[in-house]
């Protein structure tokens, strides 16, 4: 079904879930916007954060076999974030704490009617998503409110008019034309081993693991011992990652870490699900205290 | 719960927004504040921060009984220190007292260490980490420009056509501050680099002057020698700005580029190109431990301000001089006073005007006479002159030169008490522990290496008893008797703020979003400092020839050792060690030779060497590795697998008294 | 099932194989068997977890592992009764016994080698052959197990320096090449990647096929079942498409040989 609901009345609804749930939604805390558990409807704001909120299905560190789920909604979540959980399901939905949280979660995600700072997202899936629970987009004074589960629908909404489609369409293709896609085809077959970009952003790379942490759709993580195992989210830029006993390690340099990243997000994911491993969201980018950017790497690779 | 606060670790001074349950960090993401970390952190910024949740940490205060310790409850655990710091100083005298502040903690923490051991033990044996670190940045700038600290801020790096590092691993240790740098070479700015080793920057210099380890001072004099040349100086600042400036130009006379070349190594012409490019543009210098940990430090310290005015390049946008500092509270522990010559906001204690101050803002008499420095204090406990010690958030036996005295000193003083969030190598020796509050769960101010003081706020509910330091040390002072009210950090800010100039008028609410840079009035902060004059009026040159380090090679220690820090761990370890992923990261210490040097002394890339000092050896593993010069090893001095320190150089720069812990002469054997 | 969730067992027996390698006998309190080939995720409590593969599990699990870092240096002060938790089986294991078949083993990868000569040689084959090489003589490990193995199947040893009793070869692995009987055989190699390249390239050059060649590969691990992402080699996992790899399927990957 397609709703729509009143901009201003988005508060009262979410003040109505959380009577019943805990609700997720981007807020402001000083002057950074952030994902986090909301107190109120009023809280909430319709804006991209810097992290997604990927731990609320995969927690950043958590104790092996005392991991707990319970039921959450979150809130104005991007279609970027959200389409990058999907793909975390085709890889970690065999692991049953990820799966128990994972069922546990609803998403309600919120388009983008405006390309953001380093989002390329045109290039993948778009804004707007096919899989969806709730999809919210914004088109003036309403919020159209496409929905595939309706138990979550409140008492303000109305049904969407033909008009008010109309609309969607139009902000869409406004989107698409701020953000033109860039061309993919084949890329996972023209992405190589020895691209030498690899080396020259080892130059500059402060191995943070930044463009990991922040993206939506990394899954690695480390286990270890702390009083009991653990696991932890893990960055393939770091060298500890393949490490062996007696120091061996098959990426011992910086360079053959990042072709590992590029790699595996624009070729063997490709290769074994038939999809890049990437939502376009930008955030590696923006979280890159060096500036590397995926963008410039995907324009530039060879014929 | 999210908390907006500051990250725990380097001088940068990251903010973060940590979300938690009270219990467990949930998430940590860093701000967006353009000022300093515009969304990014460093690798401790994301995963530094396990250390507050570990198991590990101290949970009630623990009392020496026989080998081992049993927990006291703290009205036991304050009277003790009371009563202990009391006896041994009615019975040998304030001065068999001393007092270690840290960097780690927070400027109310620091500035309450200071005032109990001035106004309630009346001693000036107070110190901490700075003056293993910066001690000759803050006498070194102070007779030069009047103020011991980075003239410009972290934005004004965009500000800037070249940089100027020396003696600064900046990608490694202020790794946000080195993305910065990079981020402003990629787009065109230029680099100039001053590093024996072939550190990450390298690959982005104009020039790279690898110079024998010691003659920093060499280099800068001949560097300044070449711009007077050249005619490359700016005469009217010099005129308008400055004094000293012909007692200037008779040292640095002697310093022609050949004979640069020969004491520091590097090409002459390269000496010269530098020397140019930093005249011609608009500079910024950085530098940290390679400059201020010498014999010579506070002089070359002086040799860089001279360098900044003789060029102009000091007091505008995009030029100045950058002290990066270690700790994230190095700077602000300092500004509050926790320094054996120095009152808070930099008075002197011999100064009468300045020690009048808070002699009368303390109603006591204060000691006039500067107190031992913190190296010193081991010494003299080691002579048996001290006789307690109270160590707060330090780990000296890890971080200072000669542990094995350290621990020697420590088993002949009387009462030592340790104050800490684990129970670190130095808390085992101690009589009394005192487990605090980490940043996790504090209120109270940083001040980072801009001079920005910013607002840390806790996110966890403190373990066990643990207790925050200020009030630890608040209790201790009423148990003598002393009426200190405080209730909360803040009215200890605002104290502060009525006594250290530079904190003048600063409140918790001002700084409630955004921190500021001092010297602050009214809540307004300083970007860019000596603007129109300097702190001290007018510039002073202040020259001084080079002298050899106090260790150099010879047929039986014939390669210099050099430390320092890597990545991924920090200072001791305490904190990073137990952070899973930094420490697998770097799980191990090893020692970087050459490949010359292994091939000389035929060893493989980890093998097993022994590294003799004429102070002690070691045995550590083998990196081989282009990173070090011929003729040069480097270490790291986070293990206590491998203390560094154990051998280091302890000879000590005669102004600052900070120990030469990066020239110290070795041999190497295959163990 | 594929857990991260370590089941507690105990350890049955403990046998000093040489210095720095023991042999621990688990109970196997887990619903599946294992093949030849896989490996177990063992959790050694207070240390962590290490994979290991299994040598053998005929009265419980049999696992061989050599001491070179923490978790396997605090396994070695494990004894008789002494708990330990673990995960598996995981991986694909050895390709199926179809003809005959060389495994060259080198260091510790004789103890998955093992795995398969014995569940081969128990299912009634005896078309195998063993070339083992060691560093030393002291570090052979299994001696009374290849000395009866050597009743059934061909088995060669050499070790890379002798000592004053060594009356076997002395060289490298490779060094024994000419006792292969069959170029048309499958081969399977186990060890440290220095000597799986050389043995390989040896091969190439007898002629054998790449398609009949099978490597069993070595990357930290974590998960054991294709989730925690430390274990790839291109596109494939060591753990879940691997540990064992036909040659010709990885080999223009460059991350194989690091
Ligand atoms: C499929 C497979 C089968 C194996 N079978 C055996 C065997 O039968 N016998 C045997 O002695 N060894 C075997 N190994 C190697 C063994 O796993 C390592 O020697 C062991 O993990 C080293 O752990 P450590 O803690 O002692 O070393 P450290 O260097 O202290 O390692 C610390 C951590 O790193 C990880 N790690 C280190 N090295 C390896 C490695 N080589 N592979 C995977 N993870 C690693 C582990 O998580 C370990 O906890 C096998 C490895 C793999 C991948
Ligand atoms: S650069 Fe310094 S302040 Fe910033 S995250 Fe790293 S350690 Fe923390
Ligand atoms: S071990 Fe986790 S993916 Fe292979």
């Amino acid at each position: 079904m397609i709703y729509k609901i009143k901009k201003d009345l988005l508060k009262k609804y979410i003040d109505g879930l959380l009577e019943k749930y805990e609700v997720w939604g981007p807020k402001k805390i000083g002057n950074d916007t952030v994902f986090s558990k909301l107190k109120s409807g009023e809280e909430f704001i319709d804006a991209r954060t810097l992290l997604g909120p990927k731990e609320s299905i995969y927690p950043i560190k958590e104790k092996i076999g005392e991991m707990e789920s319970k039921e959450i909604i979150v809130m104005g979540i991007k279609s970027c974030d959200l389409r990058a959980y999907r793909m975390l399901d085709d890889v970690l939905g065999i692991d049953e704490f990820y799966s128990s949280r994972r069922r546990n979660v609803h998403f309600l995600n919120f388009v983008c009617t405006e390309p953001c700072e380093y989002g390329f997202c045109s290039t993948f899936f778009g804004p707007r998503l096919d899989e969806y629970e709730m999809q919210f987009t914004d088109i003036g004074e309403y919020y159209i409110v496409e929905s595939k589960n309706d138990k979550l629908i409140g008492r303000d909404f109305e049904n969407a008019t033909e008009d008010d489609l109309k609309i969607l369409e139009s902000k869409m293709r406004d989107f698409y034309n701020k953000m033109p896609p860039m061309n993919i085809e084949n890329l996972h077959k023209k992405i190589s081993w020895d691209d030498p970009r690899y080396r020259e952003f080892s130059k500059r790379c402060i191995s943070c693991g930044a463009c990991n942490f922040a993206c939506p759709t990394c899954f690695c993580f480390d286990t270890y011992d702390d009083d009991g195992l653990y696991r932890e989210w893990d960055s393939c830029i770091l060298s500890g990652f393949t490490r062996m006993a007696g120091n061996v390690n098959p990426r011992n340099t910086l360079d053959l870490r990042l072709r590992q990243r590029f790699m595996h997000k624009l070729r063997y994911h490709y290769e074994n699900f038939s999809y890049y491993l990437c939502t376009g969201c930008g955030r590696c980018i923006e979280v890159c205290p060096v500036r590397i950017d995926i963008r410039d790497f995907i324009r530039g690779v060879g014929p | 719960m999210e908390v907006k606060t500051v990250c725990p670790y380097c001088g940068v001074g990251c903010n973060i927004i940590v979300v938690s349950d009270g219990n467990r960090v949930l998430n940590i993401i860093p701000s967006k504040y353009e000022a300093i970390n515009y969304g990014t952190l460093c690798i401790k910024g994301w995963k530094g921060l396990n250390y507050t949740e570990s198991k590990k940490r101290l949970k009630k205060p623990l009392l020496k009984k026989g080998d081992g310790f049993i927990e006291i409850s703290w009205k036991e655990a304050i009277k003790i220190a009371a009563n202990n710091l009391k006896e041994i100083m009615e019975r040998y005298g304030p001065d068999a007292l001393g007092f270690q502040s840290s960097a780690k903690c927070t400027n109310e923490d620091n500035y309450l260490m200071q005032k109990l051991a001035r106004q309630v033990f009346k001693t000036n044996n107070i110190d901490h980490c700075a003056r293993s670190c910066h001690a000759s940045t803050i006498e070194g700038l102070i007779s030069t420009i009047g103020s011991g600290a980075m003239t410009t801020s972290i934005r004004d790096i965009d500000n800037a056509e070249l940089y100027f590092v020396i003696g600064s691993n900046t990608t490694e240790q202020h790794p946000i501050i080195g993305a910065r740098i990079i981020n402003n070479i990629i787009s065109g700015k230029k680099l100039i680099l001053a590093d024996p080793r072939k550190i990450q920057l390298s690959n982005f210099s104009s020039i790279h002057m690898r110079h024998y380890p010691g003659t920093d001072l060499a280099l800068l004099n001949t560097m300044a020698n070449i711009i007077v040349e050249k005619g490359l100086y700016n005469k009217k600042f010099i005129e308008e700005r400055t004094e000293n400036f012909e007692e200037f130009l008779k040292v640095i006379e002697f310093y022609d580029a050949d004979r640069g070349a020969r004491i520091t190594g590097v090409d002459p012409d390269l000496i010269e190109k530098a020397a140019i490019m930093y005249a011609k543009s608009r500079s910024i210098i950085f530098y940290a431990m390679g400059i201020t940990q010498h014999t010579q430090g506070t002089e070359n310290v002086q040799a860089i301000a001279n360098l900044a005015m003789l060029t102009g390049n000091i007091g505008k946008s995009g030029t100045g001089i950058a002290p990066l500092r270690g700790h994230n509270n190095v700077q602000g522990a300092s500004d509050m006073g926790a320094l054996s010559d120095f009152l808070p906001g930099y008075r002197r204690v011999y100064d009468d005007q300045g020690r009048r101050i808070f002699e009368e803002a303390w109603k006591t008499d204060l000691p006039s006479k500067p107190g031992a420095a913190l190296n010193e204090m081991f010494h003299l406990a080691l002579e048996g002159k001290i006789k307690a010690l109270y160590i707060m958030g330090e780990n000296p036996i890890i971080s200072e030169p000669e542990n094995e005295k350290i621990i020697e000193a420590f088993k002949r003083l009387e009462f030592l008490i340790v104050q800490d969030i684990f129970m670190s190598e130095t808390a085992e020796y101690a009589s009394l522990v005192l487990p605090s509050y980490s940043f996790a769960e504090k209120i109270g101010t940083f001040t980072n290496t801009e001079r920005r003081i910013q607002m840390v706020r806790p996110f966890l509910n403190p373990p066990g008893e643990t207790r925050a330091d200020w009030e630890i040390i608040t209790m201790i002072a009423r148990e003598m008797g002393y009426e200190w009210n405080y209730n909360s950090p803040e009215d200890v800010m605002i104290e502060i703020s009525s006594l250290v100039p530079q904190y003048k008028g600063i409140n918790y609410s001002c700084i409630e979003n955004e921190g500021v840079q001092w010297p602050v009035n009214d809540c307004k902060g300083t970007e860019i400092m000596h603007t129109e004059r300097f702190t001290r009026g007018k510039g002073r040159f202040m020259p001084a020839y080079w002298k050899r380090p106090s260790e150099f090679t010879t047929d039986e220690y014939p390669y210099i050792l050099t430390t320092g820090r890597l990545y991924y761990q920090f200072h001791t370890g305490t904190m990073t060690r137990k952070s899973n992923i930094l420490e697998r990261e770097a799980p191990f210490p090893f020692a970087e030779v050459n490949p010359e040097d292994a091939k000389y002394l035929s060893l493989r890339d980890d093998d097993c060497i022994r590294i003799i000092s004429k102070f002690g050896e070691l045995t550590t593993r083998v990196r081989i590795t282009d990173v070090v010069p011929k003729g040069i090893v480097f270490m790291p001095f986070h293990y206590h697998e491998s203390p560094v320190n154990r051998i280091t150089n302890p000879n000590i720069d005669p102004v600052a008294r900070i120990p030469e812990l990066k020239v110290t002469a070795v041999r190497i054997e295959r163990c | 099932m594929k857990s991260m969730v370590p089941v507690n067992t105990r350890i049955i027996d403990v046998f000093e194989e040489t210095n720095d390698v023991k042999s621990f006998l688990l109970e196997n309190n887990l619903d599946e068997d294992p093949l030849p080939g896989q490996f177990y995720e063992i959790y050694v409590r207070g240390a962590g977890e290490i994979p290991i593969s299994i040598a053998s599990w005929r009265d419980g699990l049999l696992f061989s592992v050599k001491r070179v870092g923490y978790v396997t240096e605090r396994l070695h002060g494990m004894k008789k009764g002494d708990i330990l938790g673990i995960r598996g089986p995981f991986g694909n294991g050895f390709p199926e016994h179809r003809r005959h078949t060389v495994l060259i083993a080198g260091g510790i990868g004789l103890p998955p080698a093992r795995s398969y000569i014995e569940y081969w040689l128990s299912k009634g084959s005896r078309n195998m052959q063993l070339l083992y090489g060691a560093r030393t003589p002291s570090d052979i490990v299994y001696r009374r197990i290849l000395q009866e193995w050597s009743n059934y199947i061909d088995v060669h040893i050499t070790v890379d320096k002798g000592d004053k009793e060594w009356k076997g070869n002395v060289g490298v692995v490779t060094t024994i090449f000419h006792r292969i009987k069959d170029r048309e055989s499958d081969f399977i190699i186990i060890g440290p990647e220095i000597m799986m390249k050389f043995s390989v390239m040896e091969l190439k050059k007898l002629g054998v096929s790449e398609d009949n060649i099978y490597l069993s590969m070595e990357r930290k691990m974590k998960c054991g079942f294709g989730i925690c992402g430390h274990c790839n080699i291109g596109r494939y996992y060591v753990c879940k498409d691997g540990p064992v790899f036909k040659y010709s399927l990885i080999k223009d990957i460059p991350e194989v040989f690091h």
